[in-house]
């Protein structure tokens, strides 16, 4: 058990910041990281340590995909309540940017937020590719598995990723 | 020769971008905020807490297959052992098949029925407990002092010679 707490303490805080890249929205990135973990501990929690973290990001895609697909549900079944939603959605990012405080002081001091914005700015799939491949470091292989896409479309997604990114900070510039 | 350098320099670029983003997704996990850090701690508490569940679920469990294993070679030995002894005694191997019919048969009895061939059990049973002719001389010696009040019907014989037959009353006995 105790192997399993030092694992989560050492990906929670990155699947976390994936989750809030992706959903842009810290309750539900949250509520992603917790469901993931929960399921990983109890379904798999028996299984060798080293599986471990390709089964943590392949849970947590999946969740992330969930999310994006009740988001667009959503969306198309309330689509008279468009505006509505997204002036709350407005108003949310509104008050978590003057909540957030020191954080956001922090973030945006630097280059990193541009950085970060670019990668937030990513279509999903391209997104979640570069974060798994370019931070998580895994291999071509363990990010195709984690994201159920085959080999080929992730070194596609990546490099569109790429590509983007470099747009980008070349148009911040 | 000028594509393979274009190609290194492009190689080097994505892997300067990738630093770069890697090294500031990496500085925005130092800026999470202490209510989010603790929020993770307690989905953390909650994932081990439900894989150390499972776990003792499982344990509870986990000799349950092998109860129900036990439990089905010992149904199976009740149902083929009388079949194997018959074989051994030289009877047919297919009694065991016999019996599961006879068991069949008699599960969907209804009462009535049951109870004539509990009669008829009983009566082919006591011919061949009681000595040969018994039952005619008990019959002649009931025949010869009536008893007041006597039911003739064969079960009531049957039983009445059984009786008869277990207080040493036969001629024979």
């Amino acid at each position: 058990m105790r192997n399993l707490e030092n694992f989560l303490i050492s990906v929670e805080k990155k699947a976390f910041r994936m989750a809030q890249l992706a959903t842009h929205c810290e309750a539900d990135a949250l509520d992603i990281v917790q469901d993931t973990m929960i399921k990983l501990a109890g379904k798999y929690s028996h299984k060798p340590e080293h599986e471990w973290r390709p089964l943590f990001y392949s849970i947590l895609e999946n969740r992330i995909m969930d999310w994006h697909r009740k988001q667009q549900l959503k969306k198309k079944f309330f689509f008279w309540r468009k505006d509505e939603l997204s002036e709350n959605e407005e108003l949310a990012t509104e008050l978590q940017q003057t909540q957030a405080g020191p954080e956001s002081e922090l973030i945006s001091e630097q280059l990193g937020e541009r950085i970060l914005a670019g990668v937030a700015a990513l279509p999903l799939q391209q997104q979640q590719c570069f974060v798994l491949r370019a931070w998580e470091g895994l291999s071509v292989v363990e990010t195709a598995q984690a994201m159920g896409i085959n080999e080929n479309s992730v070194k596609t997604h990546y490099a569109r990723a790429v590509q983007k990114l470099k747009a980008f900070q070349t148009s911040n510039q | 020769m000028r594509k393979t350098e274009q190609t290194n320099a492009s190689t080097g670029e994505s892997k300067a971008l990738d630093t770069q983003i890697s090294q500031a997704l990496d500085q925005s996990l130092e800026q999470i905020s202490p209510s989010v850090a603790e929020k993770l701690r307690h989905a953390r508490v909650a994932a081990v807490t439900e894989s150390e569940r499972t776990a003792s679920v499982f344990r509870l469990w986990a000799p349950a297959p092998l109860g129900g294993a036990a439990f089905a070679l010992g149904l199976l030995l009740i149902l083929v052992w009388p079949s194997l002894r018959d074989t051994e005694h030289g009877l047919s191997a297919l009694a065991f098949e016999e019996r599961l019919e006879d068991l069949i048969l008699v599960s969907e009895m209804d009462e009535e029925t049951l109870s004539l061939v509990e009669e008829i059990e009983f009566a082919y049973w006591l011919a061949q407990e009681l000595p040969e002719g018994s039952i005619e001389n008990f019959e002649n010696e009931m025949f010869d002092h009536p008893i007041e009040g006597r039911i003739d019907s064969p079960y009531d014989q049957a039983l009445e010679a059984k009786t008869a037959y277990a207080m040493g009353i036969t001629h024979n006995g």
